[in-house]
């Protein structure tokens, strides 16, 4: 797996021939270093099936975008200017700071995902709401290939239902606290505890949450206690 | 100045059916607050209920989602609950009203602090309980997770209308018979003549319900003068089509309908009183217990102004067109009085966006939602109709920063609309040349003419001076043949103008959305890299 620290990263761009960059990362190329826009096309054409199929993708590396460019355009045109949405998880903030020094054009259907570990991805809101839509996911092949560990870590992801981990996640901090309080080693086990105190301030949000989001016979449960 | 929640839950037919509470609490005490505490799927119901303050959402899709999906720990969940109803749990509420017979809302209802609490709460020893407040809650006694049917929470909404706030009536089309039972009640109630119906919603007319019973519905409301009868009917021009074949006699009275607005558009001549909404939106209400008309500014101004005190005009997309035509045939200051006086009534309760006027009475700020294309197309006609008319208008550019994509996409249309309407006019040129060397090419000339006057229909800028060119033609005075001829090519001469003026304001806004999106895309790469690097 490649390394992102800046330090240690060996990074470099080089230049085609009709002086387009692209970046290359210990060796590796993450577009052709002849036609990169070709490349891109094409390999957009190649997934032009999933892109009909949803207009909300996710693609696996942003390199310098050629891809993100071609898949903008074919997205476009099946969904119109607004009606699409694409995400990039890029692990290496190298990678991006170089999108961003020569990318020039705003693409406000773009969401950029960075960060080195993929677990630090899933405690941030604005990428779960981002998956929370249900994208399509595409791989870019080059830098599917540079950081397979990272991604296939970042696909085999699940959320601990361990009340301490749900607490990291948790943003206040009243919130957090009055979860930390408890001895429950998760949410089912808090919801029992509750079931046989009496109510009190926050216990009434976490009663509402817990009916809110129980499933219809956990539902009977609550009312019928 | 109180501050009240209503939490409903419900349907969006359910949540309409809170205008008559809302319009009450507003009569007791027009500086009182009022917020509407809702799931998502009736946010937009919510939004247009006239007299809420504030509409607050509980986002119970994607907090299921991220509850149940192993991906995403709960702690999102969670978060998103809290984010959702941490304005509500910091306020401090005179009254709260459940509307809701549901676990969920009781216990929101019991965690937030309120002088008065009306409906179900859940006390600390889990026991779920009506407040005796409630109205006629004895009748009501708690039997397990669903309290209360469909029909008896209909019953109970009513109930509480009755006995908080002038009488209501929610009519729910798959109940008829409960329906009839509530006219039959509050008609033969004691005191009834002080009863008036304010609000009934009758929601995409079931196939199911039998014609003989719809009239016989109907005809109770419209016969009898102590209810005031507004009918509502969600699902556009089919309904519409079913009244009418059931009885023409509906349609000379008040019928609302909303969306379809082109399906619709046949119907209005046949109509007294189009009462629309459109977009999706009900606008309808009552105000203050009093039923106000919802009307298209063409019946507006075709019956000589508001017939009623509380006639609303729908000023959507053809506003302005109209707005011309009105200039031309009253002139400008009538305009001006008419966009001040009515404007604003209009924009405070017959749309979504906040009364924010300018020197017509156009609103520019948006409330809660982002400014579609259609809605910068209002702007944009109006501000071109100012440049037409001389007129002090402005263009408020920090609109534009709300939706940039939407506004170019706006612009881009309404350019080819453009083109398109010169290519016609070009044509029209040549062909008037053509006749005023060769009288027998009279009928390719009245072609080309009727190409241009068949752009008046539409909604977009070029319309916009089609319809000038129109009623300039209809105002021509009688002359001679040679006389006539003269005065269209100058018409159309001034008609190419018009469109030239238009196409150069379209460019000076292409300018303006060049520097915003330049703006914007320097400002978030330059924050996104901050983040990261960070």
């Amino acid at each position: 797996m490649a390394d992102f620290d800046p330090q240690v990263c060996e990074f470099e761009i080089k230049y085609t021939k009709d002086q387009l960059p692209v970046p290359v990362i210990h060796g590796i190329h993450l577009h052709s270093i002849y036609q990169p826009r070709k490349e891109a096309e094409s390999f957009i054409a190649q997934n032009q099936g999933i892109l009909a199929e949803k207009n909300i993708i996710l693609f696996l590396g942003l390199g310098l975008g050629y891809h993100i460019t071609a898949a903008s355009a074919a997205l476009t045109k099946l969904y119109g200017e607004q009606g699409y949405t694409i995400g990039v998880i890029e692990p290496n903030p190298l990678t991006l700071e170089n999108y961003y020094r020569f990318c020039n054009q705003d693409n406000q259907n773009l969401r950029i995902f960075c960060a080195k570990d993929p677990d630090e991805l899933y405690l941030r809101s604005d990428f779960v709401n981002f998956l929370a839509l249900g994208p399509k996911i595409i791989p870019h092949p080059a830098s599917f290939n540079l950081y397979q560990d990272y991604f296939k870590k970042f696909m085999a992801y699940k959320a601990s239902d361990n009340l301490t981990a749900i607490e990291a996640v948790i943003h206040d901090q009243n919130l957090q606290a009055y979860f930390k309080k408890s001895e429950a080693a998760n949410l089912a086990q808090f919801y029992q505890q509750l079931k046989t105190k009496n109510l009190q301030n926050l216990d009434y949000f976490v009663l509402a949450f817990a009916a809110l989001t129980s499933s219809a016979s956990e539902e009977a449960t609550w009312a019928t206690r | 100045m109180g501050h009240s929640l209503i939490i409903s839950c419900g349907t969006p037919s359910e949540i309409f059916a809170l205008n008559a509470l809302i319009a009450s609490l507003k009569d007791k005490n027009p500086a009182q607050q009022i917020t509407l505490l809702t799931y998502d799927d009736g946010q937009t119901a919510a939004h247009s209920l006239p007299g809420i303050d504030q509409v607050r959402v509980i986002e119970k899709q994607k907090i299921k989602n991220f509850a149940r999906n192993t991906i995403f720990s709960s702690g999102h969940a969670i978060n998103l609950f809290w984010q959702n109803l941490t304005p509500v749990i910091q306020q401090h509420w005179d009254e709260i009203y459940n509307f809701e017979a549901d676990i969920v809302p009781a216990a929101i209802a019991s965690m937030l602090t309120a002088k008065t609490k009306y409906g179900l709460q859940l006390n600390a020893e889990h026991n779920l309980s009506f407040s005796s407040n409630w109205a006629l809650s004895d009748q009501f006694i708690y039997q397990g997770r669903h309290l209360l049917h469909r029909k008896d929470q209909i019953r109970l909404m009513a109930n509480l209308a009755t006995y908080a706030v002038p009488p209501a009536v929610f009519v729910d089309p798959e109940n008829q018979a409960l329906a009839r039972e509530h006219f039959a009640a509050l008609r033969h109630a004691p005191g009834h003549q002080d009863r008036r119906i304010v609000g009934i919603s009758i929601h995409d007319l079931p196939s199911a319900l039998p014609d003989e019973d719809l009239i016989k519905l109907l005809e109770l409301i419209l016969d009898d003068d102590t209810l005031l009868p507004v009918l509502l009917s969600s699902k556009n021009a089919m309904d519409l089509a079913r009244l009418k074949a059931i009885n023409q006699k509906f349609m000379n009275t008040i019928i609302a309908i909303q969306g379809h607005q082109a399906a619709l558009a046949a119907a209005i001549s046949e109509l007294d009183i189009l009462i629309t909404g459109g977009d999706d939106r009900f606008f309808l209400t009552a105000k203050h217990g009093r039923v106000i008309y919802l009307t298209t500014q063409t019946d507006f101004y075709r019956h000589g102004g508001s017939r009623e005190e509380d006639c609303i005009i729908l000023a959507r997309d053809k506003f302005s067109i109209e707005l011309i035509l009105t200039v031309l045939k009253h002139g400008r200051t009538e305009l001006l009085t008419l966009a001040q006086d009515q404007a604003d009534s209009h924009i405070d309760w017959a749309s979504l966006y906040f009364p924010f006027t300018d020197e017509m009475g156009v609103y520019f700020q948006t409330a809660g939602t982002t400014p579609k294309a259609s809605d910068f197309g209002l702007l944009i006609a109006r501000y071109i109709l100012g440049k037409l008319l001389h007129l002090p208008i402005t263009l408020a550019p920090r609109i534009f920063q709300a939706n940039p994509e939407a506004l170019s996409a706006h612009i881009q249309q309404e350019r080819l609309h453009i083109l398109e309407t010169t290519k016609t006019l070009l044509a029209a040129l040549r062909s008037l040349l053509r006749l005023q060397d060769n009288t027998k090419m009279g009928q390719e000339f009245t072609m080309q003419l009727a190409d241009i006057l068949a752009y008046v229909d539409e909604q977009h800028l070029a319309a916009l001076c089609c319809t000038i060119f129109k009623n300039q033609i209809e105002n021509l005075p009688l002359g001679g043949k040679d006389d006539n001829i003269r005065q269209i090519e100058t018409l159309l001469y001034q008609l190419r103008d018009h469109l030239q003026l238009a196409l150069g304001v379209l460019r000076d806004l292409d300018d303006q959305l060049a520097q915003i999106k330049k703006d914007q895309y320097r400002q978030k790469a330059k924050e996104h890299l901050a983040d990261v690097q960070g």
